[in-house]
């Protein structure tokens, strides 16, 4: 117990006093950053002028619409957002739009008053506010029309029209209300589960590195006439485990900051125990197969493949991660929380969206510690015999049998 | 103190170490000789509890040995390394409390040994600012550090100056008189005839020699004798000691078949003795012998 809580201590200050434990610290930071810069430059899509080559097919509808966009949407310097270029037909337009001097091309045929149907073309659809402001303004001006057609007064007109906005608010566990801001609920998770991810992955790196380290300078020899294989493998997932612990307060201080100076509750005390449970349980999963795969390789280029697979698949609620929150009770999100490397991840990303029953939150936190004890015992298997073998890789019966002796 | 009762190891088909028996006394220099691939890395291993033998026991002290004995085993592994990115007395400072040190008592007995081997300056220094000799011997100081009452060498002075291997030596035989036993393993005979009490050579996982260095080198001399004389020689009940002679201007040659002192006896009452002469071989000779002829 003494010489693995010696062996957890070198392993955590070692590594805890480099420079590369800051630079881990703040890559995934780095890196985030980068990944929202684009969504918040988005965000404020009004920055710009664009210019709308129209295609009109359907007369006097469209002198009103674009009255209506002129009137609607502004520069911060209240000039127009969109201006309005008018072509006699759609090839023209085309290449103008190809030559750039044009941002989007609307045609609006001749019946739309009746198909209620228009086309939109641009180079790249990623602009959808520039779209959704087009759509609506079009919409709006097209059931006007219709409604004034009737014999209706403009005014009456307008105001039946009107459409209905909405407030968004989010209900936590103890009945409060906070305003919604959708961006921030539909990333807090995310960044949460991409955080959980990449410090099970550096850590896991380390660790990799570590036993690969100590194999090829030999000092597993010394090490293991003093301590037992199964001590050595204990402090060195705990010591890099608690280097883990250290980065993940020291993101959810960040959060914590960030949320008071942004008005918002972006770490959820409440939920702290659990993440943290399935965080560790996480680790603990993949520690063990990266410590196994240190013993299995001389040198880190080898065991890179095996380690790009074990990425892969834990990787997989990152990636999906919008649409495990948009669709958490879906089948395939249940499934997939029930899968050991990706279970911490998923129920992560399900418990921040509120959809996670109670049995199911036991359930795979039952499953977690199994699966973890599992893992345990077959790296520690794999793991004293191999972590002996220098120049011959071993071959997959040869690890059946380690498993099986 | 410790004993090797007929262990094997086996990998795969191959068997490493055969059935090896020895048995070393406190206070012994024990040199574990033998060709490339012999066995011997795997029996130290063994012995060190790296690795269980297949079959076989190990003894130390009168009972069979326990994973909490080896504490007070050092080591000094053939294949080195140590952290490279790691400050020289952080490093002893991990492997001392690994192995139950603390405190003031491992503080100063680091640095007593940083002393003793000039690394006074250097004991905040990365490992990697050190010279491959340097390392060596911060390799031989972790052996050493916790006290050990048994320590195992894997090839201890290679890479050493003559200087550092003075040192080395000094220090093994000062541990030596303070009770320390120690396995030598080298391919460098001429330290094995200059420190080592007994030897043991194995050959394809087998022991060949095992006994004190002046036993073996006892049974190996070869009786090949020279006598140089004055006086005539009657040769009648000669060829009971030597069978094959040649005499010539009054000098004697060939191989004695009788105990040495017999012959003496014999001759003494014949002639004037000027010289004789037993060739005794070396180790090296005596080790290329044995395992020739064990192939």
């Amino acid at each position: 117990m003494n010489r693995m809580l010696n062996i957890l201590k070198w392993e955590f200050m070692v590594r805890f006093r480099s420079k590369i434990f800051l630079i881990s610290l703040f890559m995934p930071l780095i890196i985030m950053a980068f990944s929202i810069l684009p969504a918040l430059l988005m965000d404020k899509g009004g920055e710009t002028e664009v210019k709308v080559g129209i295609v009109n097919h359907a007369g006097q509808i469209v002198a009103d619409f674009k009255n209506n966009v002129e009137h609607k949407y502004q520069l911060e310097n209240e000039k127009p957002k969109y201006w309005f270029i008018d072509y006699e037909n759609f090839d023209d337009a085309k290449v103008e739009l190809l030559e750039k001097s044009v941002d989007v091309i609307m045609v609006i045929p001749a019946g739309i008053m009746d198909t209620s149907n228009a086309a939109y073309y641009a180079r790249s659809l990623s602009n959808f506010i520039i779209l959704d402001e087009l759509r609506n303004t079009l919409s709006h001006t097209v059931i006007l029309q219709r409604i004034a057609a009737q014999g209706v007064a403009v005014e009456m007109a307008e105001s039946i029209s009107k459409r209905v906005s909405m407030d968004t608010f989010e209900i936590n566990k103890e009945g409060e209300l906070t305003e919604g801001n959708e961006l921030m609920v539909l990333l807090g998770p995310f960044f949460f589960v991409f955080l959980l991810v990449m410090a099970v992955f550096i850590n896991g790196q380390l660790l990799l590195r570590s036993v690969i380290e100590e194999r090829t300078n030999r000092m597993v020899e010394i090490l293991l006439s003093t301590v037992s294989a199964r001590e050595l493998m204990t402090g060195k997932i705990l010591g890099l485990g608690l280097l883990g612990m250290v980065q993940i307060l020291f993101y959810l201080a960040m959060g914590v900051v960030f949320g008071m100076v942004k008005g918002i509750e972006i770490v959820r005390f409440d939920e702290l125990p659990i993440l943290f449970i399935y965080f560790l349980t996480g680790y603990f999963f993949f520690a063990a197969i990266y410590a196994t795969l240190g013993t299995l390789f001389d040198n880190e280029q080898d065991a890179q493949q095996s380690m790009s697979i074990v990425s892969i698949i834990a990787m997989v609620p990152l990636m999906g991660s919008f649409y495990f929150m948009a669709n958490p009770t879906a089948l395939v999100t249940k499934i997939l929380s029930f899968i050991p490397p990706m279970t911490p991840f998923m129920m992560i990303l399900r418990i921040s969206s509120d959809a996670a029953e109670p049995w199911e939150i036991i359930a795979t936190i039952v499953l977690m510690i199994f699966s973890v004890w599992g893992m345990m015992v077959l790296a520690g298997k794999i793991f004293r015999t191999a972590l002996l073998m220098y120049g011959k890789r071993a071959t997959l019966p040869e690890i059946w049998r380690w498993i099986r002796a | 103190m410790i004993q090797l009762q007929k262990i094997s190891k086996f990998f795969e088909e191959t068997t490493a170490v055969d059935r090896v028996s020895f048995n070393i006394e406190k206070g012994d220099i024990y040199g574990l000789l033998g060709p490339n691939g012999a066995g011997k890395t795997t029996a130290i291993r063994m012995l060190m509890g790296i690795l269980e033998p297949d079959e076989g026991e190990i003894i130390w002290n009168g009972h069979s040995i326990h994973f909490a004995d080896r504490m007070y085993f050092g080591y000094l592994p053939e294949e080195r390394g140590l952290y490279q990115k790691q400050k020289l007395k952080e490093t002893l400072l991990y492997f001392g409390r690994l192995r139950g040190m603390s405190g003031k008592e491992l503080n100063s007995e680091i640095d007593m040994w940083l002393e003793r081997f000039n690394f006074s300056d250097s004991a905040s220094r990365k490992i990697e600012e050190l010279s491959k000799g340097n390392q060596q011997k911060v390799q031989f100081i972790l052996a050493l550090l916790h006290n050990p009452e048994f320590i195992i060498l894997d090839e201890p002075f290679t890479g050493l100056d003559p200087l550092n291997q003075v040192l080395l030596k000094d220090i093994i035989q000062e541990k030596r008189e303070e009770g320390v036993t120690f396995i030598f393993s080298t391919h460098q005979m001429e330290q094995v005839e200059r420190l080592c009490t007994n030897i043991c050579l194995i050959n394809k996982g087998k022991v060949l020699i095992d006994g004190t260095l002046s036993d073996v080198k006892a049974k190996h001399r070869k009786n090949a004798v020279t006598v140089k004389y004055e006086g005539y020689l009657k040769t009648d009940g000669l060829e009971r000691f030597i069978p094959e002679y040649q005499l010539e201007n009054g000098e004697l040659t060939g191989v004695l078949k009788t105990p040495t002192n017999e012959f003496l006896d014999w001759l003494n009452q014949r002639v004037e003795i000027l010289l004789f002469a037993q060739s005794t071989p070396s180790l090296e000779q005596i080790f290329i012998e044995e395992v020739r002829s064990a192939a």
